[in-house]
């Protein structure tokens, strides 16, 4: 036995040199002639694989055994067992599962005649994991008479790198093979060769010939080292996925199996062909065979997480289906085509009832039918199916997240309009139970009683109930809420019971009661009079008196228009808008807006706060696609919390709100502290919750920044395309014979070809049959089609304050893929506007 | 909605592809860094992005990620510093004598 220092010296030996002196020379010769079709490719590696062992002469039958099954019939039942225990353990450490290779001989006991192989399989183990010394552990103890001895003598001596001059012609030429098979030089140098084809489009990854050459090498190689050659040949799809054309990735699609995660690549053709349009149909079906072929397939995904898949899945196709009818013709026209709504109602329904909690789903689809419901050529009948499919979708929401006030309290409402009443205190119940911390929440009670009085008012018989109700919501009226109001309804309550002369001296009570004007004071009693189902007839004079006020809403003072403003703030922020409201608030917000411009002094008192709020909600005064504040607003916000979060509130619901959230930082924090002091509980919780979701935007769009550039991301706009021509510019070393001259003139006819498709659209298509060269739209052949023309903004380029109605839907910053790709548009399009400024 | 400092994938030290037993793994090891008794607000932050992790809809999200395309250089560079495995008579034949 060696001594242990001569252990240490042998083990400073016998680290072995990872890389031998391969031929690579002859190799690369060999698969270079492969490559272009010579039809020769035997490789050393080739022959190697297909060895086959052979009985030596007095070999021992248990050792013959383990390939051959002559050897085997002579062995007792016992050593059956053990000789196939090695047969499987040598199959599992070829495939890489060692701990299994290692469990199937446990059995095998030290006095066993296959004890040896045993210890020869460990040795493997480590030998194939990098651990060296413990294969030379386990190798040096092996007989060596025996066949695995002289296997582990191959090896070992194949990653060592010396000289093999003085063996024997028969052991030298297993060493190289073993050599050959180990460090696979031909895989390699076939692998580096289509690696280093060389492209000049940059914008070419994968040509048709790289697929040729990746198709000899899988046949080829996939013997010899099918891990290297699977996973090469995967690399190779996804690199396909980063050009511009689909050819590549449709032909080798065919040939590569994918990973185990996406066998057939529909997942990843999936996501390749969200980058190009009118693929409507091609990206259903994809989706359609990924999850009805290949998700079934996949043997280790958990069931919930099967289904958490497929709801993702669809919600990613239908924002693509979403995202592609909004981009048609961008940048250089703005020819919208509606998108296909059904199509994209239905996966999200889908995407809904497959996995219940998947809040962007219901968020996204609420958010597809708020956008129909906006539409503006949809009739009465669209409406109403509309407005019931949102009301379901809704419901659905609040059923899979009960904690969801805003749309608790929506349902709430509608259920009172719609005289539901058991539905609505169903829900309130619920509510209740949760012991939710929101103000709103809180007032449930009051609410309910306001708007069942408000619903009992309708009917006739219902009257006398109402004017309990009334008085019931008056014993709970929220501590936060002014009770001005509460002086009006009664009076309204008092005209719907017929009783003229008490409304009249009620409705002057109140009048003097809030100090009101005219203006005003018509405005709460007008709101109140429709709450309270006062009939047409006798609401009349009142309409037209207040039409009036809102035709003419540019004359109205400033005073009027802050109270009027302060008192609709209040309606809006506990949901009780009259039905007037929405053909009135637009116009007294503008005029509220145009008044405060012109910079006359104002009396700082809650009514003008709440204007402030009530402006900043809805931003009346936005003209652009950002929302930003005018110079008046600027000092009350920054002095206001409660101005500043109702600005911030109307930031947030943007969809690309955290580079504009940043940009008021200030104001965050402002409402962040306000938070900890405000004695209000309506305004504490607005401001914790504001300001958390402000700050979670702006982490969200820094955590996007910090991940590397993607396929997506909206680093690569900053690549201006100045860059690209520098690029032109660059000469390389130029060839001058006829060949390369005939090459380079095929090459820039093409690139010609394709400039003029990607001028004409903004994204290629993936299907060969709808590749289009020709733009029909550029005859000209001007090389400025990418500047936008300055009458755009005539045509609706920009979004206007006045062809706006007030937002109230929630909208999120881009999180995922297709909405930073829509980011990247907008962005696009902002550098298109300062490039048009510089000009 | 995960920040930067709360991003569940970042508090763990794991990629977006992470297995759930690598998931798991970095969770103990990180609780072993940081159990509740030593450091509470840190072992609250690690349980909470582990059970992130294991949230299916997380899971799916990152599953459904667009794959970066790996590159060609590197996956041969990495297979040049490493040995392949032989096929079974392959192996086998190396014991050969005649």
């Amino acid at each position: 036995m060696a001594s242990r220092k001569s252990k240490a010296k042998n083990r400073n030996r016998s680290r072995p040199n990872p890389r031998p002196e391969p031929q690579l020379t002859a190799a690369e010769r060999s698969i270079a002639q492969r490559a272009k079709g010579s039809g020769e490719g035997n490789s050393i590696e080739a022959n190697a694989a297909a060895m086959k062992p052979k009985p030596s002469a007095g070999e021992r039958v248990e050792d013959i055994a383990v390939f051959s099954n002559t050897g085997r019939e002579q062995l007792s039942d016992e050593l059956k067992l053990e000789c196939t225990a090695v047969m499987e353990a040598l199959e599992l450490t070829y495939e890489g599962k060692f701990s299994e290779a290692s469990d199937r001989l446990k059995p095998i006991a030290r006095s066993s005649p296959y004890a040896d192989w045993r210890l020869f399989v460990r040795g493997l183990n480590g030998f194939y994991g990098g651990d060296f010394e413990a294969a030379r552990q386990s190798w040096q103890r092996l007989d060596a008479t025996r066949r695995p001895a002289r296997i582990a003598s191959a090896l070992w001596k194949a990653v060592q790198n010396e000289p093999l001059g003085e063996l024997p012609q028969r052991p030298k030429r297993l060493i190289e093979c073993a050599q050959a098979l180990l460090y696979r030089p031909s895989v390699i140098a076939a692998a580096k060769q289509i690696a280093a084809v060389k492209h000049r489009d940059p914008d070419v990854k994968f040509t048709a010939s790289q697929v040729a050459m990746l198709t000899h090498f899988r046949d080829d190689f996939r013997k010899i080292d099918k891990d290297f050659v699977a996973h090469f040949s995967q690399a190779c799809v996804y690199l396909s996925c980063t050009q511009e054309t689909p050819d590549s990735f449709l032909l080798l699609k065919k040939s590569v199996p994918g990973p185990p995660h996406d066998p057939s690549w529909n997942l990843q053709q999936f996501h390749f062909m969200q980058s190009f349009e009118d693929v409507q149909k091609e990206l259903r079906e994809t989706v359609n065979a990924y999850i009805a072929s290949d998700l079934p397939k996949i043997a280790n995904m958990a069931g919930e997480l099967k289904k958490a898949v497929i709801s993702c899945m669809l919600l990613a196709l239908a924002r693509a289906e979403f995202n592609d009818a909004q981009d048609v013709g961008f940048p250089f026209s703005f020819s919208f085509e509606p998108p296909d709504y059904k199509s994209i109602e239905k996966q999200l329904l889908t995407a809904v009832k497959a996995y219940a909690t998947n809040r962007e789903a219901h968020d996204f689809l609420i958010e597809v039918l708020e956008k129909q419901l906006a539409a503006r050529r949809i009739t009465k009948a669209q409406s109403t199916a509309i407005e019931k499919r949102l009301i379901s979708a809704k419901e659905a929401l609040v059923a899979a997240f009960p904690n969801e006030i805003e749309t608790s309290l929506f349902l709430v409402d509608f259920y009172f309009d719609a005289d539901e009443i058991d539905k609505a205190n169903k829900l309130v119940a619920t509510l209740s139970s949760l012991r939710l911390d929101a103000p709103m929440a809180k007032a449930l009670p009051w609410k309910v009683k306001l708007r069942e009085a408000m619903s009992l008012s309708r009917t006739k018989s219902g009257l006398p109930a109402a004017r309990s109700a009334l008085a019931a919501a008056e014993s709970v009226w929220p501590a936060w809420l002014s009770r001005d109001w509460l002086l009006f309804l009664r009076a309204a309550l008092e005209l719907r019971l017929g009783n003229q002369a008490q409304f009249e001296s009620l409705d002057q009570a109140a009048r003097v009661a809030c100090g009101a004007s005219q203006v005003v004071g018509d405005l709460m009693t007008f709101a109140a009079l429709q709450q309270m189902n006062v009939p047409a007839s006798a609401l009349k004079p009142l309409r037209e008196t207040v039409s009036q006020y809102v035709a003419d809403a540019e004359k109205l003072s400033q005073s009027d228009l802050i109270g009027l403003g302060g008192f609709l703030w209040d309606l809006v922020r506990t949901g009780l808008q009259h039905k007037g409201y929405r053909l009135q608030a637009s116009k007294l917000g503008k005029a509220l807006v145009n008044q405060m411009k012109r910079g006359e002094a104002v009396v700082r008192n809650e009514a003008f706060i709440g204007a402030c709020c009530w402006c900043a909600h809805f931003g009346f005064w936005q003209t652009g696609y950002e929302r930003k504040s005018p110079g008046w607003f600027k000092p009350i916000a920054a002095s206001e919390p409660k101005a500043a979060a109702a600005f911030v509130a109307w930031i947030n619901r943007d969809t690309y709100a955290a580079r504009q959230l940043i940009a008021n930082q200030s104001l965050i924090e402002l409402v962040s502290d306000a938070a900890k002091t405000e004695k209000d509980p309506f305004y504490r919780y607005r401001f914790e919750e504001t300001a958390l979701e402000a700050k979670q935007k702006i982490a969200e769009y820094e955590a996007d920044r910090r991940t590397p550039p993607g396929w997506y991301s909206v680093n690569d706009l900053d690549d201006d395309d100045d860059d690209d021509f520098e690029d032109d510019e660059i000469d390389d070393e130029v060839c001058f014979c006829d060949e390369c001259v005939a090459k380079r003139e095929r090459q820039a006819a093409n690139e010609a070809r394709r400039s003029g498709t990607t001028n004409a659209k903004s994204k290629p298509n993936p299907l060969p049959s709808f590749l289009k060269y020709d733009n029909p739209d550029d005859e000209d052949g001007d090389e400025d089609d990418d500047v936008v023309d300055e009458d755009d903004d005539d045509l609706g380029f920009h979004s206007t304050a006045e062809s706006q109605e007030p937002d109230e839907s929630p909208q999120r910053a881009p999180r995922t893929p297709e909405e930073r790709r829509a980011a990247d548009k907008k962005r696009r399009k902002e550098l298109e506007n300062k490039k048009k400024q510089r000009r | 909605m995960n920040s930067i400092a709360t991003h569940p994938h970042l508090v763990l030290g794991v990629s977006a592809t992470a297995t759930p037993d690598e998931v798991r793994s970095a969770y103990l090891s990180l609780v072993r860094l940081h159990p509740p008794e030593a450091d509470g607000d840190k072992f609250r932050e690690i349980h909470t992005a582990y059970q992130m992790l294991n949230d299916p809809l997380v899971q799916a999200a990152a599953y459904l990620k667009p794959i970066e395309p790996p590159e060609l250089s590197k996956i041969i560079a990495n297979a040049e510093k490493s040995i392949c495995r032989l096929p079974k008579l392959a192996l086998l034949a190396l014991g050969d004598t005649e």
